[in-house]
């Protein structure tokens, strides 16, 4: 075997890849070359040193999150649930008992904020109810374009409620269900849940603009279709401004409930963080 | 496979457990294969945040999929292919999203594309505790595809008719990653041999 076969060879003798023939000649050529002697040292200590690179192990955290993942793909089956190792749950217990209380605490506040936003809801439907019902009666005695608007004012109003609620139930919600997942989520909840606050005050302002406009386009036919008309239009037009005005503050007090949840989770978090430290 | 020692009958157990979705067998799997897991993505990620996701993505995948394994390679040699699989896969996202060049795929296995001339990089600098941190670099600098070879054969010990399975790609075309992957690893500590010594 000569330097350049031998030299091929290099790694395949330093893996263990060359057949009982191969390996006798090129130990042959080993024991009279330099060069290759220094080749197959090096490759020995590449392996050796890249073998020391070998100590990434998943940190409890992760490991904790690997053991609850898998319990809530089990859970979803109907299968039983893993048992996480007491000793795991003992290392990550200072953060562990931090972001659950912190999740307590917002899901606290998020129950509640939903219970007033669908209080809120069903008081608007039922005002709306009412008033359709009412000056219903009334169209029918020949304000029919009129009805028209109210029943789009009604619409207005339920798809107003309707996103308003979804903002505060079930996109909190998932802020919320993120939160116990990591720190850094359970510290953005709170800002992330006064986001959604603020979005949902928005939609709420621009419902409120859409249906005071759709009011007025209704309020422009009943006069013309007559004054009982107009006057039944404007009583129920009141009646339901007076419910949205209702619902709209148990919508305001539902997000101040947020917001208080909100805090007392990123104290909770914050304070379980600096004791940890 | 037939079992044969008292380890293949023991991970036949496994297998049977987690083909069954007994909760004690997938405890089992998490304490035995999650730092290996990990280990692999991270090693291809370079990033423990997304290491640690491409874990979990690692597992829940074995978990959905199990029925699937046949059994013909080893439970490890199947696991370390889904992770290297998933952080690949990953990786692609990530660069997919920063819109840089998709090109995973640059490495041509092509006998041609290997270099000529032989590096040789004495043992005594490799071993050396500063070697390591540059062995490090080296592996970050180095493609995807060559990473995943050298981190499954040279890491994690892995024999090339395995690492070549873990790839889904022929033996003699992970020989050459690996090959590639650790000239690319002499050269990287050549250059700075080099400066060392002049």
């Amino acid at each position: 075997m000569n330097h350049q076969q031998a030299s091929a060879l290099a790694p395949d003798y330093v893996d263990g890849l060359l057949d009982e023939a191969q390996r006798a000649d090129f130990e042959a050529h080993l024991r009279e070359c330099p060069e290759c002697q220094e080749s197959v040292a090096s490759f020995r200590a590449l392996r050796q040193t890249l073998n020391k690179t070998k100590d990434k192990a998943l940190s409890d955290e992760a490991r904790l999150r690997l053991y609850r993942r898998f319990n809530e793909e089990r859970a979803r089956r109907g299968e039983s649930l893993l048992r996480i190792p007491a000793d795991l749950l003992a290392r990550v217990k200072p953060k562990a008992a931090a972001t659950p209380e912190a999740a307590k605490k917002l899901a606290g506040s998020g129950k509640e904020a939903s219970l007033l936003a669908a209080d809120s809801g069903a008081h608007m439907a039922r005002s709306t109810g009412r008033g359709a019902k009412r000056f219903g009666g009334k169209m029918k005695r020949g304000a029919g374009n009129a009805g028209r608007h109210l029943v789009d004012v009604a619409r207005e109003m339920g798809r107003t409620a309707a996103d308003v609620g979804r903002i505060v139930t079930v996109e909190s919600y998932e802020v919320l269900r993120e939160a116990p997942r990591s720190k850094s989520k359970a510290l953005l909840a709170p800002p992330k849940l006064m986001g959604k606050g603020v979005k949902a005050g928005v939609r709420m302002t621009t419902g409120t603009a859409k249906i005071a406009a759709k009011g007025v386009k209704g309020g422009a036919v009943l006069l013309k279709d007559g004054a009982s008309v107009a006057a039944t239009g404007t009583i129920e037009s009141a009646r339901l401004g007076k419910a949205f005005a209702e619902s709209t503050d148990k919508l305001a007090q539902a997000g101040e409930q947020m917001k208080r949840g909100a805090k007392e989770a990123a104290r909770t978090v914050v304070e379980a963080s600096e004791s940890e430290d | 496979m037939t079992p044969t020692t008292v380890d293949d009958v023991q991970e036949q157990k496994l297998i049977q457990g987690l083909k069954a979705h007994e909760a004690w067998a997938y405890e089992e799997l998490i304490e035995r294969f999650a730092d290996m897991v990990h280990r692999v993505c991270y090693r291809i990620l370079q990033n423990v945040q997304e290491a640690e996701d491409a874990t979990q993505e690692t597992f829940i995948t074995v978990y959905r999929r199990i029925d699937s394994f046949r059994g013909d390679a080893k439970l490890s040699s199947w696991l370390y292919r889904v992770a290297t699989n998933t952080a690949l896969s990953m990786l692609r996202s990530n660069i997919r999203k920063q819109g840089r060049d998709l090109s995973l795929e640059n490495d041509e296995d092509d006998e041609r594309s290997l270099p000529d001339a032989e590096i040789i990089v004495p043992e005594t600098f490799i071993l050396q505790q500063e070697s390591r941190a540059l062995l490090e670099q080296g592996l970050e600098a180095m493609s995807p595809k060559l990473r995943a070879a050298v981190v499954l054969y040279e890491i994690e010990g892995l024999s090339m008719k395995e690492t070549a399975q873990a790839l889904g790609i022929s033996e003699s075309a992970a020989k050459l990653r690996v090959h590639r992957g650790r000239q690319f690893l002499q050269t990287y500590l050549a250059q700075y041999y080099e400066e060392a010594t002049t």
